[in-house]
């Protein structure tokens, strides 16, 4: 094999090698964000949350910050305009129940927000029902972090 | 050329024996010891630990010299422990049941560190019991 | 013989570094930053510490992520958080400061390999039993 042919295969090599990192670099770093079809490449990235929330029940989602900035959630809607709500943000519970406060309220309606400053990290929002629902709701929920 | 062979050649073995001399011919030198005295209550079915600062390698011995019941001493038996703190309690490596006396009742060669002294009932006590534990180790 | 002289001044050199690396380089071992979630609940004039293993000296964050009530709500009220070494029956600190809770880490300290804990206590400020979570990052 002549030399330059050598040095042919082995930048292929590197290449190859190569590829795989820079398109994981393109990419949002969580699985929960290939799920969201607002996710943008750039900081700050907005992600929506929307499920149904049942009598007596709960949801929560996690999401990552990448680097450190300003976290904010939002409860853009949660059934009617009058549908009161738990809804808070904060960090993943280790023993298991979901997502445990920084900041919370146990009569959220649509519009309520909080935004903190944060580290690069995981956390999560939970919207609960304290007891306020009747039947089964629809709610959404927007998350801005770095 | 052939003399300065032998030099590299001399030069790798005399530092490789001056490494092993390094390692082999240290003599040990125990240093000297602190004593700290725990002194406090178990009631039953309960544990708790104690944590101390080795600063220097050396021997760690415990000793629990008094074990009483309403001021009075008991024969009764609690399990003392030595290991390291971990999370909210001591993880404990080695450990003996045992009641008050005079001897040695741990003892190890350990590193410097944080270390741990845990004591707990192992369903051996009938009422809350007061319990003095010595431990030495080496001081700074 | 070229060849055997470079072979001699190898063997001289790694014997030398291998010298150095034994009396001057501490052994650390690689060891991925890590974070360790310290849940519990804190108890009006109450205190409780957790320890962990450093075991490279980079820095230690620790954040007081949630304080909340037995409900669940999540409170603003400030607690005394420190970090130390274990010490006694407690821990004791070498930086405090009272805080509230936060997504940002309230400490942050250089520590060199060891043990170390992290306690939190109330400074009378507690009405209730509150439960908290306090992120450990270290190496």
């Amino acid at each position: 094999m002549s030399r330059l042919r050598r040095l042919l295969v082995s930048g292929g090599v590197i290449a190859a090698l190569l590829l795989p990192v820079a398109a994981c670099d393109n990419g949002p770093s969580t699985t929960d964000d290939t799920t969201s079809p607002t996710t943008p490449t750039t900081s700050p990235v907005t992600e929506s949350f929307s499920t149904q929330l049942f009598v007596g029940g709960s949801a929560s989602r996690s999401f990552t910050a990448v680097k450190a900035g300003t976290a904010t959630v939002t409860l853009v809607s949660a059934g009617t305009a009058t549908t009161k709500v738990g809804f808070g943000l904060g960090v993943p519970d280790v023993l298991g129940s979901g997502c445990v406060f920084t900041r919370s309220s146990e009569a959220a309606t649509a519009g309520t927000s909080f935004t903190l400053p944060v580290d690069a990290g995981t956390y999560c929002v939970r919207v609960y029902d304290v007891g306020a629902l009747t039947s089964t709701i629809t709610f959404s929920v927007t998350i801005i972090r770095p | 050329m052939f003399r300065s062979c032998l030099l590299g050649l001399l030069g790798g073995v005399l530092a490789t024996s001056a490494c092993g001399s390094n390692t082999t011919t240290s003599p040990t030198v125990e240093p000297a010891s602190t004593s700290e005295v725990w002194s406090s209550t178990l009631t039953v079915g309960a544990s708790k630990f104690y944590s101390f600062t080795v600063p220097l390698a050396g021997t760690v011995s415990v000793q629990m010299k008094q074990l009483t019941q309403n001021g009075a001493a008991t024969t009764e038996q609690v399990t003392l422990g030595l290991g390291s703190p971990r999370g909210i309690d001591c993880a404990v490596s080695g450990s003996v049941v045992a009641g008050a006396s005079d001897s040695v009742l741990l003892s190890g060669q350990q590193t410097s560190g944080v270390y741990c002294i845990r004591i707990w009932d192992n369903s051996q006590l009938s009422k809350t019991t007061a319990f003095s534990v010595t431990i030495n180790h080496p001081k700074q | 013989m070229k060849r055997l002289a470079v072979f001699g001044l190898f063997v001289c050199v790694a014997a030398g570094a291998g010298c150095q690396s034994e009396t001057t380089q501490p052994d650390y071992s690689i060891v991925s930053p890590v974070t360790e979630t310290f849940q519990g609940t804190l108890n009006q004039q109450g205190a409780v510490f957790y320890s962990f293993i450093v075991g490279n000296p980079d820095p230690v964050s620790v954040t007081l992520a949630s304080l909340t009530k037995s409900s669940g709500t999540a409170v603003t009220t400030s607690v005394r958080l420190g970090f130390g070494i274990p010490a006694g029956e407690t821990c004791s600190t070498t930086t405090a400061l009272t805080t509230a809770s936060g997504l940002q880490a309230q400490v942050l300290q250089v520590a060199s390999p060891g043990v170390y804990c992290v306690i939190i206590s109330d400074t009378g400020a507690l009405t209730e039993p509150l439960n908290f979570a306090i992120k450990i990052k270290h190496s």
